[in-house]
């Protein structure tokens, strides 16, 4: 029997454009859903656009956290073949540039071949042949296959594939309220902020995708999800100084990355905690402190001008006080019939956009699981249209 | 796959209907803010203009020939007349500038100077300047 | 230290007459343009809609005018075009349709791009340096409009195919082996509406804020067609 017949009967909404509700709404459209995608800005204007660009390898977390490791190197193996068009595949590097680097490179090595992650140990001249910017302190690297994407270009991608899915993508039209009969999310309260018109939109279910905003819509089910907004300072540099990523070889901190992206190099990333993230005040000292550590690997990234300074928030599962940097960055889906008693609402936070299409195939997994149905994921295997597609279907 | 221009309902936007922008001829005449590209675009549009208008004049003019000697004569007196001398270097001034304009754009349109073609701008204006003072003065001496 | 800013911005909601808001705000010198707007939003006017999403000038998005001229907001600092207690004026590009404020509809643009068909960021080679050539320039092409937006021709005739589509048909061209691919591009330009209706202003490059050089890729394209021409006339394939 063909289970998309009965998934054509259901209308999913998605409230989120940015990678999660993008990857989500392609995923729902692809398993035969009726699928509409709210987003209360333009596409990727939230956390997913501001991000780093980083196609993770998994090497940043390869020894303290495996789980999201595994899910990273995973990911990025997939998103290179469906997703060739916002993809740049370069690679990256690992930097040690004193003796505690190189003493933790052992622990690295480890931890890539626990988690999988190809990688390949590169001595301090070849390193700097490769990346002539690189500090001349350089000891040694490991290569690990790191990219670079185009966050906006990545949402536009996935949503031009759910659209040809059937699925309808509203920008601009901002969630206000949820309406819950029986202890179940029925509809969904909208204004449209560029008609301004209010109107109310029947769902059968709904997936939050709203990233760092996700408490607020929890709140408009009485219910919550423990997010934490946890904002990063980036500083995007004009000129691109290396070809491939440059990390440090050492336990992830602050500024401790440069991304080589388009023709910029982007250096970051810092880390806090903050109650609203729609304007981000940007701390001078955490600006300060990228151009301090991104130049201990490359001293060029001193004397030259920034381009852009940004600030964005992260959606990290939690609660506010704890350490930022030791809450683990795998995601989680919570379906609030389970969590809260409230049918036809399912949440889904943390995570990064390296691993949003493992997000949404476990988002979409709980909605066919709450819904009685069985049909299977195929987002792996299937390619994505070309970003200027979303303009065009 | 054909270029659609109709304006039709948006499809990023969905239920918007995006406001058509309007012609704006007037961008052609505000240079202001705006390279010296764009200079040289105006000054092209501008002197096209005249030159056409000139045109007709002129035509308008040699149709007096059919009126008779005597306008033809008249005409010839009036056209010796420091004021209509001026009108003449203005006209000169269009002839120049639009003539040496021209060849920039086909020699940059032929792909030569492509990368120096701000050079040949300011250079084809200095040409066409040290010509009208030179046409300028002919006019006035005789 | 903060500056005391006003923001003049040009709104625009479907069925009501365009009208210019006035708002006054608190910003950091050091601070973009994009920042005061997103700053606007979140305080004080949530109505007000505006594209933007990556806010270093790489993906395009933000483009608007400010103090009528083109710009990026994202990288403009409020210092770089007024003093403490000064005025910017925001609003949308121009030559594009309107859908609200400040966002436009970006549908007709990408349109075009898509049927040159070259994608913007190519696969690079694992563990290789790029060399950087004149090609690699057309990379650094953000889609973000500016281009169109400055043409003095595109002002008048919104059939023309404009300068970052025809700079993309100019890597494409260049950039294939197929001769059939090349022959399709050629098809694409050499006409009316495509490299021949340029008029030779220089705008698109003077504006474009990734150095793509639109206008001198027009030209290129234009010697490559009349070579292409001439050959034909001779019974000769295309170089």
């Amino acid at each position: 029997m063909n289970m998309s017949e009965h998934s054509q009967k259901y209308h999913v909404v998605v409230i989120g454009a940015g990678s999660t509700g993008a990857a989500v709404a392609h995923d729902l459209a692809l398993r035969g859903f009726k699928v509409t995608v709210l987003e209360r800005g333009e596409i990727a204007s939230g956390t997913t656009g501001r991000n780093h660009c980083l196609l993770h390898s998994g090497g940043r977390y390869c020894v303290k956290d495996q789980e999201s490791a595994v899910e990273c190197i995973e990911e990025n193996m997939i998103l290179r073949k469906i997703m060739p068009e916002a993809m740049e595949l370069n690679g990256g590097l690992f930097v040690a540039v004193n003796d505690e680097d190189m003493a933790y490179k052992q622990s690295f090595i480890e931890g890539c071949e626990a988690t999988g992650i190809p990688y390949k140990e590169l001595n301090a001249s070849e390193a700097r042949r490769r990346e002539p910017y690189l500090s001349e302190k350089t000891l040694g690297a490991v290569w690990v296959p790191d990219g670079v994407f185009e966050p906006m270009r990545m949402c536009m991608s996935f949503l031009a594939s759910a659209k040809q899915n059937g699925a309808m993508v509203r920008p601009y039209v901002e969630v206000t309220g949820l309406q819950v009969e029986d202890q179940r999310v029925v509809a969904v309260e909208v204004w449209d902020r560029i008609s301004g018109e209010e109107s109310v939109i029947h769902a059968d279910l709904v997936v939050n995708a709203a990233g760092p905003w996700a408490g607020m819509i929890t709140d408009m089910a009485g219910v919550d999800v423990p997010v934490v907004a946890t904002p990063g300072v980036m500083v995007s540099m004009t000129g691109r100084y290396c070809q491939l990523v440059v990390n440090r070889l050492n336990v992830s901190s602050d500024g401790d990355i440069v991304v080589p992206q388009r023709e910029t190099s982007i250096i970051g990333t810092s880390s806090w905690t903050v109650e609203d993230a729609d304007y981000i005040e940007m701390p001078e000292d955490h600006i300060q402190m990228m151009y301090d550590r991104g130049s201990e690997m490359m001293p060029i990234l001193r004397e030259v001008e920034p381009r852009g300074i940004f600030a964005v928030a992260r959606p990290l599962i939690g609660r506010i006080g704890e350490d930022e940097r030791e809450i683990a960055r795998t995601f989680k889906c919570f379906d609030h019939a389970d969590r809260d008693g409230v049918e036809g609402f399912v949440t889904i936070a943390g995570g990064k956009t390296t691993t949003a299409r493992a997000m949404a195939e476990g988002t979409v997994d709980v909605v066919c699981a709450k819904l009685d149905l069985e049909i299977p994921c195929a987002t792996k295997e299937t390619q994505l249209l070309s970003y200027r597609a979303y303009y065009t279907i | 796959m054909a270029v659609s221009n109709a304006p039709e309902g948006s499809r990023a936007y969905p239920g918007q209907q995006p406001r058509e922008p309007q012609k704006r001829v007037l961008r052609w005449f505000q240079p202001f803010n705006r390279s010296l590209g764009t200079w040289s675009f105006t000054l092209n549009r501008v002197t096209g203009i005249g030159l056409v208008v000139y045109l007709y004049l002129h035509l308008g003019v040699l149709s007096l020939l059919l009126v008779g000697e005597e306008s033809w004569d008249t005409f010839l007196a009036v056209a010796k007349s420091p004021p209509v001398l001026v009108m003449d270097v203005v006209l000169l001034a269009g002839l120049l500038i639009h003539g040496f304009n021209g060849l920039r754009v086909a020699l940059v349109g032929s792909g030569f100077m492509v990368k120096q073609q701000r050079q040949l701008f300011i250079g084809m204006m200095v040409l066409a300047l040290i010509l009208l003072v030179i046409g300028g003065t002919a006019v006035f001496l005789k | 230290m903060t500056w005391q800013l006003t923001f003049k911005v040009a709104r625009y909601k479907p069925g009501e007459p365009p009208r210019t808001d006035t708002f006054q705000i608190e910003l950091d010198p050091e601070r973009t343009i994009l920042d005061g707007v997103e700053k606007i939003w979140a305080e004080q006017d949530r109505t007000l809609t505006f594209r933007h999403a990556c806010h270093h000038a790489s993906c395009g998005s933000c483009a608007i005018m400010a103090n009528d001229v083109e710009v990026l907001p994202c990288i403009v600092e409020v210092n770089q075009v007024t003093r403490n207690g000064g005025t910017i004026e925001v609003g949308p590009l121009h030559n594009f349709p309107v859908v609200s404020d400040l966002v436009v509809d970006m549908g007709t643009f990408f349109e075009r791009m898509q049927q040159v068909g070259m994608p913007i960021i190519g696969p690079t080679d694992p563990l290789d340096n790029q060399p950087k050539d004149d090609f690699h320039a057309y990379e650094n092409c953000i889609e973000c409009g500016i281009c169109l937006s400055a043409c003095p021709v595109v002002a008048t005739d919104p059939t023309y195919l404009g300068p970052a589509a025809l700079a993309a048909a100019y890597r494409q061209y260049h950039n294939s082996d197929d001769s059939e691919e090349k022959q399709r591009i050629m098809n694409l330009v050499d006409r009316e509406n495509g490299i021949w209706r340029c008029h030779v202003a220089y705008e698109c490059t003077a504006a474009c804020p990734s150095n793509v050089d639109p206008a001198g890729k027009i030209m290129g394209l234009r010697r490559q067609a009349t070579v292409n021409r001439v050959r034909k006339l001779f019974g000769l394939k295309p170089a």
